[in-house]
């Protein structure tokens, strides 16, 4: 009886019944609603109807000759690529400035760096709404002062760009944050040694910071692409209720097809198969930036 | 490990709690009474909400044994209530929307249809008579669907909506800026370029606009002076006979004439940018003329609590097109009088759990003092028959009543999906890039060129049924 008892307490029971409840609902609410969604995007479906019809990869044909969607990705892709590049340059100005010995105020300046990543995309948006106001914006009164004439920020020739400008802003805190949590792991013996040896700071960043950050670097770049080719909440508020065709992301093309209650179509079976495309393409992207940083961890 | 079950049971319970609650604490906190609930797409802090809040509070005094429990979720009130719908749990019994959205739902036969209550239930105010005739008849007769072929077997023609207010769209203008200038109130479209052009010799930009916020309201006003709505219907459905965008020279002067707005100047400076409601501001400020917009602009308006001085609202339909000839003879325009309604009301869901006290709050909902609420505070056209107009709408009340048309609605009742896949696009480029110098530019020609040839693609493909 003792050994049974003893036999059950640590064995695949245990971890059975342990395990169950994050299963359940793991199963529950992520892998049973990715299935369905996934069934969804081959049927035609107004997501009012309880009943749908499958349309196999009719859905999919459609969105390869649909210009706006392709229009969309572009706009997502632009905003990834842009973005990406201005939030790591000042992520990576600010993680080393920061990293610097005997640099005074620290704290404070990574408070300050790191607080818009507090304020929801909503209040991002109304903020910079007001800034971007072609008559009344901050922005264009100091223009006005130097050059006599603003920026039209919110056209369609300069939308994507205001919307990257506010993104940085909002969002450049999580990645420094990020990055100076890698900067502060490397050994600084070997950033001494380096100096030593007669190494510029801009050689020891090339040679010696960045490479053994390739790790950090790599969790930063995916979960940047994994987020901003999503990005949404910033562009609707910024943008809607109804986002112009130039500043149309995917996420948003999505949301205008599948609930927009402007024209009163609803297509919940395209605009799920655009989800899914979205997920395909992030995935692609995740796995090529893999193979791009490669397997081997750097040895020291 | 002992204590691991009893967490997950804790869990469990305190879950399956507050499951449960969203049901039952409703008969907890009101024993004894039913609740009505109302979906509504008016928005927490508008004026309507203030309006139905004020009549629900009547109602429930006046009927104790219910009580109406309001969801104020805005224009997202269908995206809202589909959980609820798809479910068939805690399915509202009253939707206040507009006639439009509720299309998909009488489609998919979730609207019961009010033709026999209309008849069978005594008008609200005065006995002896019935409901259908506590409302102006065109315009509940406005509020009938008919069911399209793929949706015979759910929707049966009805009327599936008690309107309880209306809106019209309406060139507005700023008095005080007319009665400087002493500019005519035009009849024709040369006289409002006239005027335009004045205003613009004397410093001020004839135009507000956010955007393409309301660009689809000139092109639905100026189509409708350029040809019958059936003429246009003809020609996106391809009927034959029917003129051809590319042809007929009423489609060019509609569309010359949007492109006459664009004039360097005629619109306030950064208004490609523009966010709403900065041009409503600006408007309101002096610093333009005119703002193409529905009747609720007038409530929008007192809310910025304008200097009468600077700014005092007046409203005109949109002028008459000019003479437009083919082959040396006049072509038929559209009605110059003509309106449209956009209509708003309620209806009653299939599935709700209360439908008798639904049908009392609709009848109270119908009751003169109801419009004259709505109307008052929500600066809404009434439905009711004998609700007065709101004082600020009295200058355009000759014009709807003197209208000899009512438009059906436009694209987007006839060929929604027309009007999403091959209109809307095409149109912003056009309207949005306005200028020959943006590599986005299209010229009247192209596009109408265009627009044909993708309305041709579209029918090619199967018209609204082959969209999906």
């Amino acid at each position: 009886m003792a050994s049974t008892r003893s036999n059950l307490i640590g064995g695949p029971g245990t971890l059975a019944v342990l395990l169950s409840p994050a299963l359940v609902l793991f199963t529950l609410f992520l892998v049973w609603p990715a299935l369905n969604a996934l069934l969804v995007s081959m049927s035609s479906w107004t997501g009012f109807s309880p009943e749908s019809k499958f349309t196999g990869l009719e859905n999919y044909a459609n969105l390869a000759g649909d210009a706006r969607f392709w229009k969309s990705l572009k706009n997502t892709f632009y905003f990834v690529i842009v973005g990406g590049i201005g939030h790591f340059f000042f992520a990576f100005l600010f993680a080393v400035a920061l990293h610097r010995p005997g640099f005074k105020g620290k704290k404070v300046f990574q408070t300050m760096i790191f607080f818009p990543s507090f304020v929801s995309a909503v209040g991002v948006a109304i903020l910079w709404a007001r800034l971007y106001d072609y008559n009344d914006g901050l922005l264009n009164r100091v223009l006005r002062i130097f050059s006599g004439q603003g920026v039209n920020w919110l056209a369609s020739e300069n939308a994507m760009d205001a919307i990257v400008i506010a993104s940085i802003w909002a969002g450049v805190g999580g990645q420094m944050v990020l990055l100076l949590a890698g900067m502060k792991r490397i050994p600084s013996d070997i950033l001494e040694a380096a100096r030593i040896d007669g190494a510029s700071e801009w050689q020891v960043f090339r040679h010696v910071t960045l490479p053994m950050m390739k790790d950090v670097t790599y969790v930063a770049l995916s979960l940047w692409l994994i987020g901003s080719m999503q990005v949404f909440g910033l562009v609707q508020a910024l943008a809607g209720p109804g986002v112009p065709v130039d500043m149309e992301t995917v996420s948003t093309y999505q949301y205008a097809i599948s609930f927009n209650a402007r024209d009163n179509i609803y297509m919940m079976g395209r605009g799920t198969a655009m989800a899914v495309a979205l997920v395909l393409c992030i995935v692609l992207m995740v796995g090529a930036l893999r193979l791009a940083f490669g397997k081997r961890e750097l040895e020291y | 490990m002992r204590g691991f079950p009893l967490l997950c049971l804790g869990v469990g319970v305190a879950f399956l709690l507050t499951l449960s609650l969203d049901v039952f604490q409703r008969n907890l906190a009101h024993p004894g009474r039913e609740t009505i609930i109302f979906a509504s797409m008016w928005a927490p802090g508008e004026p309507m909400q203030d309006a139905y809040a004020r009549l629900f509070e009547a109602f429930e005094k006046e009927y104790p044994r219910y009580r109406v429990e309001p969801r104020w979720d805005g224009r997202w009130v269908l995206p809202a209530i589909r959980p609820r719908l798809l479910t068939g749990s805690d399915v509202p019994d009253v939707l206040g929307t507009d006639r439009e959205s509720l299309r998909i739902l009488a489609q998919e036969g979730f609207l019961e249809p009010l033709d026999a209550e209309l008849d069978a239930l005594p008008h609200p105010d005065d006995a002896g008579r019935k409901l259908r005739e506590a409302f102006v008849p065109s315009l509940l007769e406005r509020c009938t669907l008919e069911p399209p072929p793929e949706a015979a077997a759910k929707m049966r023609k009805g009327t599936y909506l008690l309107p309880s207010g209306t809106w019209t769209t309406f060139i507005f203008y700023n008095r005080a800026h007319y009665e400087r200038f002493k500019l005519p109130i035009p009849k024709t479209w040369s006289q409002f370029l006239d005027n335009c052009r004045l205003l613009d010799e004397a410093g001020i930009a004839p135009f507000a606009a956010d955007r393409d916020v309301y660009a689809g309201l000139w092109s639905d006003a100026l189509l409708r002076r350029a040809v019958p709505e059936e003429t246009l219907q003809a020609t996106v459905e391809g009927a034959p006979g029917a003129p051809r965008f590319d042809m007929d020279p009423r489609y060019r002067a509609a569309f010359q004439a949007i492109r006459d707005l664009h004039r360097p100047g005629w619109h306030i400076e950064g208004w490609r940018g523009s966010q709403w409601p900065a041009a409503q501001r600006l408007w309101v400020g002096g610093k333009a003329t005119h703002l193409i917009c529905g009747s609720w602009i007038i409530r929008e308006t007192l809310e910025y609590k304008p200097n009468a001085n600077v700014f005092r609202i007046g409203g005109f339909l949109c002028p008459a097109l000019d003479t437009v000839d083919s082959d040396g003879r006049p072509l038929p325009l559209g009605d110059p009088s003509a309106v449209d309604a956009s209509l708003s009301g309620h209806a009653l869901l299939k599935g709700g759990r209360h439908r008798e006290g639904a049908l009392e709050l609709l009848r109270f909902l119908a009751r003169r003092s109801s419009g004259e609420m709505l109307a008052k505070i929500g600066k809404e056209i009434p439905t009711i028959a004998g609700a007065p107009f709101p004082s600020e709408l009295e200058e355009i009340r000759a014009d709807l009543q003197a209208a000899k048309t009512i438009y059906k609605g436009g694209a987007n009742t006839y060929a929604p999906k027309w009007a999403k896949f091959v209109w809307n696009d095409l149109y912003q480029q056009f309207f949005m890039h306005a200028d020959e110098r943006d590599p986005r530019y299209l010229s009247v020609e192209a596009f109408l060129k265009k627009l044909q040839q993708s309305t041709d693609a579209y029918r090619a493909q199967g018209g609204e049924a082959g969209i999906r």
